[in-house]
């Protein structure tokens, strides 16, 4: 059998759970943020989450798919593991990346949620004391 | 919170001490969300606009008044300037929390307290109490 076939079933073997599992942990943690950022609104903050994990998955499994190739010659165990190895570093780094970016994205939108909602409101401390008319000047 | 939204205040403080003038100038050169107005406390012009706030007490604390007549003293009134400013709604925010704001009252009043002999006081007074 050609060797490239073991490494291409290991390389998938491992950079699809891999994906999995980031795509798992992303969908359980961003729909806290989310739920923030949408003011505890239950059905966006999921219909969010779902459409960023998707995206996620499809950006992250044609990486994956269009990277299988292995361009290197492979006679022996040894040069198929470098070459497993080269691979899914490369998956893994890109995963890494789209993760943090995805965490940025989610900041961003918490971040402007919370100032938008903050312009026109209220300073948050309680004054003091009201008086109810109106001041000089400012009537 | 509910209540009419606040878009101005007047910041009421006490022109005599350099500290203060520092921290004035300060807030002058930030870019302000909403209108920051400043006023020396004890002035004729505080008297004559707030006949309601007694002059010793605003020389004694920071005071800001808002556009609706509301009244915040010492750490309070230095969450309401932070929020004032563009960018620095998250620290008056954090500020005001139950777990900063006695820590922030502390700090505020050990300084308003000290600032007599934090710098100089005294020079370029234009302000006597009424």
């Amino acid at each position: 059998m050609d060797p490239l076939v073991p490494t291409y079933a290991a390389y998938l073997g491992l950079t699809v759970p891999i994906t999995l599992w980031v795509g798992s942990t992303l969908r359980r943690n961003g729909r806290v943020f989310l739920l923030d950022v949408f003011d505890g609104d239950e059905d966006l903050a999921s219909a969010v989450n779902h459409l960023l994990v998707v995206g996620f998955y499809l950006v992250n499994l044609g990486y994956v798919s269009i990277a299988l190739k292995v361009g290197a010659e492979v006679t022996t165990a040894t040069q198929a593991i470098e070459a497993l190895s080269l691979k899914v570093g490369a998956v893994v780094l890109v995963l890494g990346v789209l993760h943090l970016a995805n965490l940025y994205v989610l900041n961003k939108l918490r971040r402007r949620a919370q100032q938008s909602a903050w312009t026109d409101a209220r300073p948050p401390v309680a004054p003091d004391a009201v008086w109810g008319n109106v001041l000089p000047g400012r009537a | 919170m509910s209540g009419a939204a606040v878009r101005h205040v007047t910041v009421l403080y006490d022109a005599r001490c350099n500290l203060c003038r520092t921290a004035r100038t300060w807030l002058e050169r930030q870019r302000q969300v909403v209108p920051l107005e400043f006023l020396a406390a004890g002035s004729p012009e505080a008297a004559a606009r707030y006949p309601y706030l007694d002059p010793q007490m605003t020389l004694e604390d920071l005071t800001v008044v808002g556009d609706g007549g509301e009244v915040w003293v010492g750490a309070k009134a230095w969450v309401v300037c932070l929020w004032a400013l563009d960018g620095k709604r998250g620290l008056a925010r954090r500020l005001s929390s139950p777990a900063l704001m006695p820590k922030a009252r502390s700090v505020v009043s050990f300084v308003s307290r000290h600032r007599r002999s934090l710098g100089t006081y005294g020079e370029a007074c234009d302000c006597t109490p009424a």
